[in-house]
């Protein structure tokens, strides 16, 4: 009977219905865009983390965990040691530097990947082989430069600012197009062996980083620790660290996140609160004739909760609608910020994001129903059936 | 203990005459708790192998910018042949800063430099200043949009409020009616409430508004360690949002003016 009583109280005023269930709907969208900007850089950076194909990222220690012009001495050495641990499958040093590239006649700079074939995660190839015997171009280099699998490319870490004449150069020939996740928008990146860059970049057995796959069955965390304390001049960042880190950084979405959901919030809940309460106004006879006839007071005071709860969950598909239509132009205007890499996303839609939006906005309506349902259960049957009706 | 220090390749004009010197900005100095005099060791490899004894010469509050106080780097400065020595790069630098004659074109500059040799690139101050604010323009552009959607929310909560409490009156203006009182003197009225109403909310809402900016601004410099303002009231934005509540509550008293003039008086006075 609630429930029928709770439905038909809606009908009656459409206008109204119509009012609130679209103003719920722009507050429940804001809430559930929020929610996905508050978890989305994590839930992206997180997938791109996990398709690199190992768990520990090992870096000189005090550094910025994804970015250093500081090396690693003896890094070789290093990666045996730390292979030696039981529980890691490999550990392998990496070089991350920026190159100048030349071919055609052209001369243009690239971020360049030192990097063994176990480090296969790296650079997901599309057309040709790894980078074992030469070097892997993503896009934009391979456009910018026309490349083709099967050029020769001059490689040089050092030009005379003078003559332009490069003052340390290899040779390698392009084995292969890829891909390289965090590549920023337009960036030119190459992979190439190991040994070819460090001996073009001048540093014997240096690395950036290092990077570990640990087997199956064993925790990350156990080998982590156990690098951080085996080993004073490195620190290891396993991958919830490096997500604790990059998440420090972006305190500015998690706030500006929580702050609007907080303001979406509300207004649902004053929206729903103050239609409720002032549509009470006109039905208090209707309410004191119910309890006449033998309503019981709690039930009452359900109806109207109900009621919020009804407007909210009406509102629900539709919220959650506009809000994953809005994120698309939302994501597409962060994503134009310099040194965003194009494979992360702000606005991630995800199950539990959904989950969180329909629950709180489930919350807010009931919330918002508080003071009329307690206005409600207060109501006097006979001085109010008085005053309304006689 | 050991820290990781951004290192400026710039001279610094308050260092001594000694190379071994450092200047450190109040930030810098604040987290490590050096003061000048203080003698540091600065290294270029985490087990300090390379490390070498400085004094700290200079700490000084330098402008901010807003990109560096998210990231919280530490920096130091020093003079060139120092560092230079220090890193082992003789004679190499990741840039060159030119002071041009007063009155020279510095984009014909560039575009020469530029143009004399491919191994470097040029840009001018304001090419810097442009490429360095692109995040807070996209950020701003980011809250612009977010402003439109919560406009909008705050908009139907404006025209729903003031279209209920002025409905409210149903029974008064069928009443007011029937006695003979002239539809614009009723028009008139609905409308002076709906704008007395509207102005209140406008007002509370600048002032709840006024307040948040306060406590945004406390909490980050608080947290940031600086004096940046991080959010700011300006005359537009209360120009704007005074406008949009008024016109808003406005519109929705008219409307139901107009709803409430044309229902039979007997309706609603419920005969």
């Amino acid at each position: 009977m609630v429930w029928f009583l709770a439905r038909r109280s809606l009908r009656r005023h459409r206008t109204r219905t119509l009012l609130l269930v679209t103003g719920v709907v722009v507050s429940g969208a804001l809430l559930f865009d929020m929610t996905m900007l508050g978890e989305g850089l994590t839930t992206s950076f997180a997938a791109v983390l996990g398709r690199l194909g190992y768990e520990i990222r090992v870096v000189p220690r005090g550094v910025l965990p994804l970015s250093s012009d500081f090396l690693i001495p003896n890094a070789s050495r290093l990666a045996t040691r730390i292979a030696s641990h039981p529980g890691v499958l490999w550990a392998s040093p990496m070089i991350a530097t920026q190159v100048y590239v030349s071919a055609r006649g052209r001369r243009v700079t690239a971020v360049a990947y030192g990097l063994r074939p176990e480090v296969a995660g790296i650079v997901r190839v599309e057309d040709g082989t790894g980078a074992e015997g030469g070097l892997v171009v993503n896009a934009a280099l391979s456009r910018t430069l026309g490349l083709r699998i099967g050029e020769r490319v001059i490689l040089a870490s050092r030009v005379d600012p003078q003559t332009g004449a490069p003052s340390s150069a290899i040779a390698l020939r392009v084995v292969g197009f890829g891909e390289f996740p965090f590549d920023l928008r337009g960036q030119r990146t190459l992979a190439a062996p190991l040994d070819a860059l460090q001996s073009l970049v001048g540093v014997q057995d240096g690395a950036s980083f290092l990077v570990v796959k640990v087997r199956r069955g064993t925790d990350p965390e156990v080998v982590r620790a156990w690098v951080d304390r085996t080993f004073p001049d490195v620190q290891a960042l396993s991958i919830p660290s490096l997500l604790r880190a990059v998440r420090t950084q972006l305190r500015y979405f998690d706030h500006f996140s929580a702050i609007l959901s907080g303001v979406s919030l509300v207004v649902a809940v004053l929206l729903v609160g103050t239609v409720l309460t002032l549509q009470l106004g006109g039905r208090l006879a209707e309410l004191a004739a119910l309890r006449a006839i033998g309503l019981a007071r709690a039930r009452l005071v359900l109806l109207v909760l109900l009621e919020g709860a009804v407007v909210a969950g009406v509102s629900m598909p539709l919220a959650l609608g506009v809000g994953l239509l809005l994120s698309g132009p939302l994501d597409a205007i962060l994503r134009a910020m310099p040194g965003v890499p194009q494979d992360l996303r702000f606005f991630v839609p995800t199950a539990q994001a959904a989950i969180r939006t329909v629950a709180l906005l489930l919350a807010a309506g009931t919330l918002g129903a508080a003071y009329p349902a307690w206005v409600a259960g207060t109501l006097q049957i006979a001085a109010t059936l008085h005053r309304e009706v006689l | 203990m050991r820290f990781v220090l951004a290192v400026l390749l710039v001279t610094f004009g308050a260092l001594g005459a000694s190379p071994e010197e450092a200047a450190l900005p109040e930030r810098t100095a604040r987290r490590l708790g050096l003061r000048p005099g203080d003698r540091i060791e600065v290294g270029t490899d985490p087990a300090m192998r390379t490390g070498r004894p400085v004094r700290v010469a200079v700490v000084w509050s330098p402008s901010e910018h807003p990109a560096d106080v998210a990231r919280g780097e530490l920096r130091v400065v020093f003079r060139l042949p120092f560092l230079e020595s220090l890193t082992g790069r003789r004679d190499a630098v990741d840039r060159v800063v030119v002071r041009l004659r007063p009155g020279a074109d510095g984009a014909r500059v560039r575009d020469d430099l530029a143009a004399a040799t491919s191994s470097f690139d040029a840009y001018t101050a304001q090419d810097l200043v442009r490429f360095t604010s692109q995040t807070f323009v996209v950020v701003s552009r980011f809250h612009k949009a977010i402003a439109v959607v919560t406009l909008l929310a705050g908009g139907i909560f404006l025209v729903a409020v003031t279209g209920l409490r002025t409905s409210e009156m149903r029974r008064e203006v069928g009443a007011l009616r029937l006695v003979g009182i002239p539809h614009r003197t009723i028009a008139l009225a609905v409308l002076g409430i709906a704008s007395g109403i509207s102005v209140l909310g406008t007002l509370t809402g600048l002032l709840i508004g006024a307040g948040l900016v306060a406590a945004i601004n406390a909490y980050y410099r608080i947290l940031f360690q600086t004096e940046l303002q991080f959010a700011v009231l300006t005359l537009q934005t209360v120009l704007v949002t005074s406008v949009l509540g008024v016109v808003l509550g406005i519109v929705a008293g008219g409307a139901v003016a107009v709803r409430l003039l044309r229902e039979s008086p007997l309706d609603q006075v419920g005969r």
